[in-house]
């Protein structure tokens, strides 16, 4: 991920205090209304640090109307 | 009829922003009351308010409070549900944006009493700007002393998190909206075990709707006795009623419960119909509630009248049809909305939603066979019966209701010519 995103990332993580099982779904939204869409690099990010599985986290958001997933040069 | 503003006395009396305002206007007064009061007191003080849920539902707040404040489990969790999907209801949405400090103050009352350190308040996704002002208020809040540690100075600590829905109705099902917040897809589930003994992440949980927490803070300031003067003994307290459809001026008005009749509701605050039709159908509880034919209008504005008239109160959003419209093409419209939205747990509901919005689409297009309103019935039927949670035991009511009550239209869709 271009390292400009890479950085707004980590300051919304900051901002939320980090990343935990119990604010994901929160955590998540935020990086869509940021981005426009959940960088799979940010699923990544996230699996590790809040140790739901990755396959969770697409299972998820892949459920919802409002959440895109995208990875950098496509979307 | 008059309106009884008491959840509203303060909608557009001051900046949303501007805690001091809210206090100079009577806030905080129910949150100081609670931190002197023992949780069992909070507990038994909203008990005899005889507050009940505002999202449709109907279940008394003070039991559902009393069932998890019992688990010995912890954490805690509460949860507001602002996610307002349901159809012809934007009631909560007032509350959020003109008084969303004693939307947060009754949080943390219930919070208080239930004993929960975590609170989460999750917004509907199309409304955007109210999510982004609650993300403000809760960084206010915190600058306050009002979330965080040692609440007004007291050893009362918790927190809370705004998130957002994402575009799915049926998260808005308490069971779907837990597991949501659990980062899953949304779906409910079978009960028991309830909210009270699993909900988020397998712990006790409240989840509770924006209006019925609104009132939480008036309770505790004024005392149930006081608060139960208005309303009537089995339906204490006003209802925030959202008027929309064939009417000259929609809006959310709030009445005590049983001081009027919907014909009142529709002709004094909504200024008659929008041609000045006479009427041929009301909703009075959102989009899955039940049709009331013109004949059950002078019905009285509590959720036993409206029973017993054939419906239910709902999320008391009422819908209005003038008499020139087809019960087919009404049907139709709410199904386009509630046909996408099954949740797949129960085949009743998954495949029987797509189905009647497939039949009914097809009349409507003047392709219909008399075999599909039986079917239709049928459909319906076994989905009410067979379904595991409120989307499909409702969404099929007013097609049921429709069939009942407007059978000329069906036949009439049956006569039609393809187009
Ligand atoms: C399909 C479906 C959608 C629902 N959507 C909402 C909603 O958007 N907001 C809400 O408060 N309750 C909604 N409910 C009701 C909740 O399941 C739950 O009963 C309610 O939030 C409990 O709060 P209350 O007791 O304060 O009413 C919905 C129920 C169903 C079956
Ligand atoms: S009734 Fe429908 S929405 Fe509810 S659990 Fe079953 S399939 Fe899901």
């Amino acid at each position: 991920m271009q390292n400009f995103k890479m950085n707004t990332y980590e300051k919304l993580l900051e901002h939320t205090g980090g990343a935990t099982r119990e604010n994901l779904f929160g955590v998540l939204g935020k990086v869509q209304d940021t981005f426009g869409y959940v960088p799979r690099e940010v699923v990544r990010d996230l699996a590790t640090r809040t140790g739901v599985s990755e396959a969770r986290i697409y299972g998820a958001l892949t459920s919802y109307r409002d959440f895109k997933i995208g990875s950098e040069g496509g979307r | 009829m008059k309106e009884s503003k008491v959840l509203t006395q303060r909608v557009g009396k001051y900046e949303p922003l501007d805690l001091e305002a809210y206090k100079a206007l009577g806030g905080l007064q129910g949150l100081r009351r609670t931190l002197a009061m023992k949780p069992e007191s909070v507990i038994e003080e909203i008990k005899k308010s005889g507050l009940t849920g505002r999202g449709g539902a109907g279940f008394p707040a003070g039991l559902k409070w009393a069932l998890t404040a019992q688990e010995k489990q912890e954490p805690k969790y509460f949860l507001c549900n602002a996610d307002e999907g349901e159809l012809g209801t934007f009631k909560d949405k007032v509350l959020l944006d003109g008084d969303p400090w004693a939307v947060l103050e009754g949080i943390l009352i219930a919070a208080y009493a239930i004993g929960a350190e975590q609170a989460y308040i999750y917004i509907k996704g199309e409304y955007e700007e109210t999510a982004k002002l609650w993300e403000q208020i809760a960084g206010e809040a915190e600058k306050a002393g009002l979330l965080g540690k040692g609440i007004l100075g007291s050893n009362f600590s918790v927190n809370l998190q705004v998130a957002r829905g994402r575009g799915l109705y049926i998260a808005g099902e308490e069971f779907a909206l837990i597991s949501s917040l659990e980062t899953r897809r949304a779906m409910s589930r079978l009960k028991p075990p309830y909210p009270s003994e699993e909900g988020l992440f397998g712990k006790p949980t409240v989840v509770n709707n924006v209006e019925t927490i609104a009132n939480v803070p008036v309770i505790l300031a004024k005392g149930a006795e006081e608060y139960r003067k208005l309303g009537v003994e089995d339906d204490p307290g006003t209802r925030l009623f959202s008027l929309s459809g064939d009417v000259k001026k929609s809006g959310v008005y709030e009445i005590a419960m049983g001081s009027g009749t919907l014909k009142e509701l529709i002709d004094e605050f909504g200024r008659g119909t929008t041609h000045g039709r006479a009427i041929k159908a009301v909703q009075p509880g959102g989009g899955t509630s039940a049709f009331l034919a013109r004949g059950s209008l002078g019905c009285k504005l509590t959720s036993k009248a409206i029973s017993e008239a054939g419906s239910g109160i709902g999320t008391a959003g009422v819908i209005v049809y003038e008499e020139d419209r087809s019960a087919v093409d009404i049907v139709k419209g709410l199904l386009q909305y509630y046909g996408a939205e099954s949740c797949g747990r129960c085949a009743p509901c998954r495949i029987g939603s797509v189905k009647m919005r497939e039949i009914v689409d097809n009349l409507a297009r003047g392709n219909g066979a008399e075999a599909d309103l039986m079917r239709l019935r049928e459909i319906g039927n076994a989905c009410v019966a067979g379904s595991t949670c409120g989307m499909g035991q409702a969404f099929p009511l007013p097609v049921l209701s429709a069939l009942e009550l407007f059978p000329e239209d069906f036949e009439e869709a049956l006569c039609k010519v393809p187009a």
